[in-house]
């Protein structure tokens, strides 16, 4: 069984990646609503998935305003379903040993 | 890797966050759906009332575009909306005055193009789960194309039947037939719709749109309930 890994079992980074698994892609403040933290916050673990290469990071302009799309990186799916798939066979091997 | 309490306990913690984020995005899937409800339920309602007093088919197509407005104003540019929305107010007007049908029903090309024109925002655009309203538009579309052709056949009357198949449709894309209450609106509606036109004086045919109206707009509340409660489940700082 494979480690889990810690970068996306934090709970905020977890549903970050979980948010760009549905989606695909999403703005910084799509971000903000949706999980109800700080700026701070979420810029620090923002840059951490980007910079263990999970997301890619689009600086663009709509009209005047800058806006910043985060996209889920093939190498960042490959790890969430991963996570998932660890995570379902701790859980079955917990429950197994429940079970005895 | 042990795999103690301490790990078991984190894990479903996190189970918990990511099942939150899902029902977050259905609650906001169900919302935008309930508001499509809404609108055309209103459209269904309201248009006979112009149909009647103006004793004229085309208003079936005169409100649209105005009805159109209201469901792209929250996804799309508002601007642009408005504008398209003027511009194909102006050709119907104009070709209505002048005479000029073809142009009138022309007017009605420009709404699946405005599709094309106006582009979503692109977080919208490239969203991994496709959209319950972009399917419910599709439907939509399909049902406008095929009022057109009864209208240039001069069989507006058969409108009101084009609505069945739409509910059908829509409700089957909602996925609310596994919901009892809603499986029985549209049965209501499917079978109900059809027998109305059946039993209505020919004046009163197209009276079965506002029947549909009604139903839309029971859905909409319907939908926001579901949605509320979903919302509710999901509801709070996710993270922790």
């Amino acid at each position: 069984m494979k480690r889990l890994d810690p970068l996306i079992h934090e709970p905020l980074r977890l549903q970050i990646m979980s948010i760009l698994y549905i989606d695909e892609v999403s703005t910084f403040n799509n971000f903000k609503i949706q999980l109800d933290t700080t700026d701070g916050n979420l810029s620090q673990h923002l840059r951490k998935l980007e910079d263990a290469g999970y997301i890619r990071v689009e600086k663009t302009f709509e009209g005047r305003k800058p806006k910043t799309y985060y996209y889920l990186t093939k190498k960042g799916r490959e790890k969430y379903l991963e996570y998932i798939k660890t995570i379902e066979e701790i859980l079955k091997i917990a429950r197994g040993e429940r079970g005895k | 890797m042990e795999i103690n309490r301490e790990l078991i306990d984190e894990i479903e913690k996190n189970i918990g966050l990511v099942k939150k984020v899902l029902l977050n995005k259905i609650s906001v899937q169900l919302r935008d759906a309930a508001d499509q409800l809404l609108i055309w339920g209103l459209y269904m309602v309201v248009t006979p009332l112009f149909v009647t007093i103006f004793n004229n088919h085309a208003f079936w197509a005169y409100t649209l575009p105005f009805f159109f407005v209201f469901s792209m104003i929250k996804r799309r540019n508002k601007i642009a909306v408005i504008i398209y929305w003027a511009i194909v107010e102006l050709i119907f007007i104009l070709g209505l005055k002048l005479e000029i049908y073809w142009l009138f029903y022309a007017g009605f090309a420009l709404i699946p193009l405005a599709f094309v024109i106006l582009k979503p925002r692109r977080v919208h655009r490239t969203s991994r789960i496709i959209s319950i309203v972009n399917f419910w538009i599709l439907v939509l579309l399909a049902g406008v194309l095929l009022m057109v052709m009864l209208l240039l056949y001069e069989n507006g009357m058969y409108i009101p039947l084009i609505w069945p198949f739409i509910i059908t449709f829509s409700l089957g894309l909602l996925g609310s037939f596994s919901n009892n209450s809603l499986f029985l609106l549209g049965l209501i509606g499917t079978l109900g719709g059809p027998a109305l036109f059946i039993i209505l004086p020919h004046p009163w045919k197209f009276w079965v749109t506002a029947f549909y109206g009604v139903l839309y707009v029971i859905y909409f509340f319907r939908i926001k309930h579901i949605q509320r409660g979903l919302k509710n489940e999901a509801i709070g700082p996710l993270n922790t």
